[in-house]
């Protein structure tokens, strides 16, 4: 089933998956909202509503929850932290050149440039360290095994000393997401399936639609898609492989988002679809 | 996610404790041909002081107990099983640890039998049932690297066997039971154990040189695993049927699995909290929880002593995906792999494949065995089971996808849904019986998803990829007549395999074995074993191949042919790298004929003597006293049988042990012939073609 929310009054915003809903970043103001519903709701620890003094997401629309109730947003300038307990700025961070990457696992978080040759780690504590990668980062996502990345100069997926390398060559860019107990490169054959714990390469899983740059993970499912047309969905858990959901829409996709089964896909300006998987 | 990977090695007849000559030790040295072994030769004597031993280790889980060096009798001390699977070429094993203890007992507790029983009555309470031990209490997982099931004892000693697994230390998380394993081993360990009754073993456990304590383990099951499946069906549902005397129960049978099902036939109805969930919409996977917990006696905290998981039937219409096993996304409880759901009035849509036939857009309901398949997927997927096509492949078996099922059906020219196969697969067989607890039973370990994620990096595949081929030098034989014995081993994979430098008989990384027609095994021990000489592991690239050839007549336990009829004449290389051993075999058919006149009953009498077959073996008549008249008289009945054409062709005849000491320019240009020229040459590499 597939409705729409009008979130017009954000725009332009970005979505990203929470762990009781999807936040909606966008307009200085960060907001969760039911999953399901598509209304605000209270955070747990504060209105839901925090205003992020100075944020634009006009450049790098990508932002990110963390595991221990901060958000993640990536700016002009850097990297905002935003703390859930008291909607306030904890922390901005400068980077070397605009972050439009991001990752979290194990109370860290990281980002990087994506064409850029650095990743900048944020620990527990707030520490930062900045990573000089020896070629030029393509996509990164980060698992119970911690952080993984390609550089698209070596076509290596790297996770601290250990690597993987990818049967193909990737792009300057590449949909790369952690789910289900693996990591997903898309590729022009499918889904590329590398075994998390092993670190070795798994088969091509071919789907509907590809290779996409926007790969997310939803309660366990991956979704993937670029355009407004279609989207693909793979459920592990169901008797079905990776079906194509048509949307009945024209455009880029900006950003995807979602909890507990509830798909938001949204183009930035405010019109979002949301698919109940 | 670590997993069991195949222990290599002990390709072995059933028989408790057969003659072997696969065994570093050799109680008597090497016999050399200027010292022939006499029946009066007091070493040979001293031989018949020792035995081989083939522990044959049964099928099916072990219970275990671990008790570490230094813990008192009422200390901390570890249970849980083993899991022995017996795979050609050798066994996979696999096990799981649970901390157990402190006894803190008061005196009037202490049975009357001794403070001692007081364990052992423990132990043994669980009977011949395979024991379930609570989730919190998981310690490790041992994934089995090595057995070694061979040995050569005196006559007075108990066989031993050595058991090497990895040891993976189990992370459980600060609430729940869904915790981590590392990527690699904690430590590696070793059980030293020697046979303690029917089916028991008890020994000594080590990490290197170091004592960890003392283990035990019995059988209790030829299933590997049991498990509990409640079947549930909401208003209006219909539970997947039995189809002819296949169900559920078979085809985790299929699997190894000993698995209980309770079809209930009543229904149950929806509470109150899902007022808003159509009965027949598709069903989001929190809905679905919500109605397991309202399964009268649903009770999370039986998973401690059962591993049980709810299947419920939903009336759910067509395009739901036919199942899902909802308590990964859908969990409300942090209880992960509870239950999973299948769609009665779900099936089989054209949009998800164009290969259903017969049952294209029709429901589940009505057709019975696509019904039953997709159930079994489902609660397949509770004991964390992935999709195949993230794994080998898609292929005719319960855990690929149904649609993929139908699709494979179609390429091979079969029918959905009368072909469907109701049965796991190898890989997934593989993980139900090896898979460390938590990751499979319910209740523990979250779904998997996509990627089983266990080290597999020496596992047995590529052992798939050595091929050993045997060729006799005839298809059949006469009783008495000695057969030539060629074997190659060649690695068919595109990457080199460590193996040993020469595959001879004599160096032991070859057993020839006889299988009579009455199922009896002789192993063909060759005399002259090559001990001292070491035999290096060395690289064989793709494509090459090790060569070898023997007589096959008689060895140090006896002849290969005593009796006419068909036998099987199989050559198995050993070999051990890093601590696994490995093993690859082939075999060829030779047909005894029967004796059928005076000349044939006669020649065989006289050359089935025990000096004939060491003369034979020796490839020297002069060695073994009375060969040579044995073989002269023979000969002289009818030169022409075929053993005696045989012998002479080997130069063991009179008149080609004469021809052996003409002028070597005569000798130069005959067919080089006997056994230990044979075998002296035997051993080559070649480029296979």
């Amino acid at each position: 089933m597939i409705r729409r929310l009008d979130l017009a009054a954000l725009a332009p915003f970005v979505l990203t998956s929470g762990a009781s809903g999807v936040w909606v970043a966008g307009r200085s103001r960060l907001a969760l909202h039911d999953a399901r519903t598509g209304s605000a709701i209270s955070t747990p620890h504060g209105s839901g509503a925090g205003e992020l003094r100075g944020a634009s997401f006009e450049d790098a629309p990508v932002a990110v929850e963390a595991s221990d109730d901060r958000v993640v947003l990536c700016v002009a300038d850097g990297l905002v932290v935003v703390s859930l307990r008291s909607d306030r700025e904890l922390q901005r961070l400068p980077t070397p050149t605009v972050p439009d990457a991001l990752a979290v696992g194990d109370g860290r978080i990281w980002a990087g440039g994506v064409g850029a040759d650095w990743i900048l780690e944020l620990d527990a504590a707030g520490v930062s360290t900045i990573r000089r990668l020896d070629g030029r980062l393509a996509g990164l996502t980060a698992d119970a095994q911690g952080l993984w990345w390609i550089e698209s100069d070596t076509d290596l997926l790297v996770n601290g000393d250990r690597s993987v390398r990818l049967p193909d060559p990737v792009g300057p860019t590449v949909g790369l997401v952690a789910s289900a107990g693996a990591v997903w490169v898309s590729t022009d054959g499918g889904l590329l399936l590398v075994r998390s714990f092993a670190a070795e390469v798994g088969p091509t899983v071919p789907v509907p639609i590809g290779p996409v740059d926007r790969l997310v993970d939803v309660s366990g499912a991956l979704v993937g898609g670029d355009s407004f047309e279609a989207v693909f969905v793979m459920d592990p858990a169901s008797d079905s492989g990776p079906r194509r959901v048509d949307m009945g829409r024209r455009g880029p996709i900006a950003s995807i988002a979602g909890s507990s089964g509830v798909v938001w896909i949204a183009d930035g300006d405010g019109d979002t679809s949301v698919i109940e998987l | 996610m670590p997993e069991a990977v195949d222990v290599l090695g002990d390709d072995a007849p059933d028989a408790a404790e057969t003659p072997n000559p696969f065994g570093p030790v050799d109680p008597l040295g090497p016999p050399r041909l200027s010292e022939p072994i006499r029946p009066a030769d007091p070493r040979l004597i001293d031989w018949l002081q020792w035995r081989f031993c083939n522990t044959r280790l049964r099928e099916g889980c072990y219970r275990i107990t671990y008790r570490p060096k230094g813990s008192p009798w009422w200390g901390n001390s570890f249970v849980g099983t083993v899991r022995i699977e017996d795979i050609a070429g050798g066994y996979r094993i696999s096990g799981d640890l649970y901390r157990r203890g402190p006894f803190f007992r008061v005196p009037w507790q202490v049975p009357t039998g001794g403070l001692f029983e007081l364990d052992d009555a423990d132990e043994d309470r669980d009977g011949g049932v395979i024991p379930i031990y609570p989730r919190k209490r998981y310690n490790s997982y041992l994934k089995g690297t090595g057995a070694r099931t061979f040995a050569v004892v005196r006559k007075h000693e108990r066989c031993p066997i050595t058991l090497n697994f990895d040891q993976f230390d189990y992370t459980h998380p600060a609430t729940g039971f869904s915790g981590t394993f590392p990527n690699s081993a904690t430590r590696s360990i070793r059980y030293e154990l020697t046979s303690s009754g029917s089916d028991a073993y008890s020994g000594t456990a080590y990490d290197g040189t170091t004592e960890l304590g003392t283990v035990s383990m019995k059988w209790v099951s030829g299933s590997f695993r049991r498990a509990n499946v409640e079947m549930r069906r909401l208003t209006g549902a219909e539970h997947p049927p039995d189809v002819g005397s296949e169900n559920l129960q078979t085809v985790f049978d299929t699997a190894g699995w000993d698995v209980t099902v309770t079809k209930v036939a009543a229904a149950i109805s929806k509470p109150a909290s899902l007022a808003g969930q159509s009965a027949t919409d598709c069903w989001s996977t929190s809905n679905l929880h919500r109605l397991m917990e309202s399964v009268p006696g649903y009770d999370p905290a039986v998973l401690d002593s059962q591993w049980k998981a709810y299947l419920l039937a939903v009336p759910a219409e067509l395009g739901c995906s036919r199942g899902v096993m909802f308590d990964s996304s859908g969990d409300l409880n942090d209880i992960k792999r509870e239950g999973a759901a299948t769609f009665s009035h779900d099936g089989f849509p054209a949009s998800h494949s164009s290969n259903f036939g017969a049952a294209e857009d029709e429901l589940m309901k009505d057709h019975p065995r696509g019904f039953l398949r997709s159930a079994a997927h489902e609660v397949g997927h509770t004991f964390n089971q992935i999709h195949q096509s993230f794994e080998g492949g898609n292929d005719n078996s319960i855990m690929t996808v149904t649609p993929s099922v139908a699709n494979v059906l179609a390429a091979g020219a079969q029918t959905f849904p009368d072909d469907i196969d109701l049965a796991f697969n190898a890989t997934v067989r593989r993980h139900l019986i090896h898979l460390p607890d938590p990751a499979v039973r319910p209740g523990a370990m979250g779904f998997f998803g996509a990627a089983i994620n266990a080290p597999e990096a020496d596992d047995v595949v590529f052992l798939d990829d050595v091929e050993v081929t045997v060729v006799a030098d005839s298809e059949s034989a006469r009783l008495g007549e000695p057969i030539s014995v060629a074997w190659t081993m060649a690695n068919t994979s595109d990457d080199a395999i460590p193996v040993p430098s020469r595959i001879t008989a004599q160096s032991l990384a070859a057993r020839i074995s006889i299988v009579d027609p009455r199922g009896n095994v002789t192993f063909i021990r060759p005399v002259d074993i090559e001990v001292c000489s070491g035999n290096p592991i060395t690289s064989l690239d793709a494509g090459e191949e090790l060569g070898a050839e023997a007589i096959v007549f008689y060895g140090t336990d006896g002849f290969a042919f005593t009796e006419p009829g068909r036998h099987v004449v199989a050559v198995t290389v050993l070999w051990e790298v890093a601590g696994v051993h490995m093993s690859s075999s082939g075999s060829t058919d030779l047909w005894v004929a029967y004796p059928l006149t005076d000349n044939d009953n006669q020649i065989a009498s006289l050359l089935l003597d025990p000096a004939v077959g060491e003369a034979v073996a020796l490839g020297e008549p002069a060695m073994s006293p009375g060969s040579a008249e044995r073989i002269e008289e023979a000969t002289r009945i009818q030169s022409g049988h075929p053993a005696c054409a045989k012998l002479s062709r080997m130069g063991l005849t009179p008149e080609s042990t004469a021809a052996k000491k003409a002028p070597a320019k005569k000798r130069a240009a005959k067919k080089r012939t006997g056994a230990k020229k044979a075998a002296s040459k035997s051993s080559g590499r070649s480029k296979k073609k």
